[in-house]
């Protein structure tokens, strides 16, 4: 592990700008280009950064006793299940703020603190600008729906 | 209607927890800011006063054991001058028993001999590098270091075959000169050796002080030491 890298952030920068580009949706040789690299270097990278991401969210689950459903390595997303808590969950990364554990609730609006609610909104802004996903008045949508409406565009099994 | 409508815009949906983070294993890696603390560099199986024991007990066993081996061989080439005097290396045996045996077995005690003086300074040398604390981090950090051990092992390695061939071709005409492969053998390991040690002592008082002083000082003299 590099001596920069934690768990919550666990890939080096040049892993981080290559994989964000990436995800954003820009072409191998593109990334090449502008970072006046191989696109070998590329795809190294891009797999040395995938592979972390898989072991670390894998780690992380097992830490929060989470059952696998299905690793997501491109999105660095894992959709699990807590048998204890009989809920859903997901664990998500972005370069900018690392890890974070996502529980499904029947009652969000019960979560009243506000900047609790303002940081999982610019946690989702985020995700939602490095996986290139548009949703129109994010601003006016609880975070709780608004993570749904991202999750359910980059998770398929959550749409069923 | 209405609650169709109120159940339609219920809110469900995610939100956060903060992760629980892995414990990691302690990461193997040096981190020099944090290694002034008391003795830091002291291997912790091995009690500093202890191993400083050990390293004495073993360099002077050691050097008694090569002197004893030095006294055997010369007794063997000068076995005539030893039984003039009646000199008795091995009680119970006198001069001619001595003389005997070693006439008859002069290639065999060579090689062995060779053997034991390079296990001994194997002993000696890598147990201080091992258990000293100061010459086993110079020679871990130091290329120059390993250069220097480097030229001790081929120097030694290299007055032992000259002993042994010394000692193997010429005993049985003690006037004969010792062949020239030998002599090679021992002027190159000499000069080796003398390179060697000077070349230790060099850089053991150059870098040995700072390192020394660091263990007990503060972590800046470390990380100059290192820098």
């Amino acid at each position: 592990m590099c001596p920069a890298c934690s768990v919550s952030s666990p890939l080096s920068q040049s892993q981080k700008t290559i994989w964000a580009l990436i995800t954003k949706g820009f072409s191998v040789a593109n990334i090449a280009k502008k970072l006046n690299t191989t696109r070998q270097y590329i795809n190294q990278t891009r797999l040395a950064a995938e592979a972390k991401l898989a072991t670390t969210l894998l780690d992380v689950a097992q830490v929060n006793d989470l059952q696998v459903t299905k690793l997501y390595p491109k999105q660095a997303m894992l959709l699990g299940y807590h048998p204890s808590l009989k809920r859903k969950a997901i664990i998500t990364y972005t370069t900018s703020h690392g890890l974070k554990v996502w529980y499904w609730h029947d009652h969000p609006e019960e979560v009243t603190d506000i900047d609790f609610l303002n940081q999982t909104r610019q946690y989702l802004l985020e995700i939602a600008k490095e996986r290139g996903v548009e949703i129109e008045n994010a601003a006016q949508i609880h975070p709780a729906k608004f993570a749904h409406m991202i999750f359910t565009q980059l998770i398929p099994e959550l749409k069923t | 209607m209405n609650i169709k409508k109120s159940l339609h815009n219920r809110i469900k949906g995610w939100l956060p927890k903060t992760p629980s983070v892995p414990k990691q294993p302690s990461a193997p890696s040096f981190k020099r800011t944090e290694i002034s603390n008391e003795k830091p560099l002291m291997d912790k199986s091995f009690p500093a006063e202890s191993s400083t024991n050990l390293v004495n007990g073993i360099m002077i066993g050691g050097s008694i054991a090569i002197l004893l081996i030095g006294l055997s061989l010369w007794s063997s080439l000068n076995s005539s001058y030893w039984s003039q005097r009646n000199f008795l290396i091995f009680s119970g045996l006198d001069a001619s028993d001595i003389e005997h045996v070693l006439i008859n077995n002069v290639g065999y005690i060579a090689v062995c001999a060779g053997a034991v003086v390079y296990s001994s300074y194997l002993l000696i040398f890598v147990s201080i590098n091992q258990l000293n604390p100061t010459i086993r981090n110079l020679t871990n950090k130091k290329i120059s270091f390993r250069l220097a051990n480097s030229f001790l092992n081929v120097g030694v390695i290299a007055i032992t075959f000259s002993v042994s061939e010394t000692v193997y071709y010429s005993y049985p005409l003690a006037s004969t000169p010792p062949p020239l492969l030998s002599i090679g053998f021992g002027t190159t390991g000499t000069i080796l050796i003398v390179v060697g040690v000077l070349l230790m002592a060099y850089l053991y008082f150059k870098f040995g002080k700072s390192l020394t002083k660091a263990q007990g000082g503060s972590a800046n003299d470390f990380a100059k030491f290192y820098s």
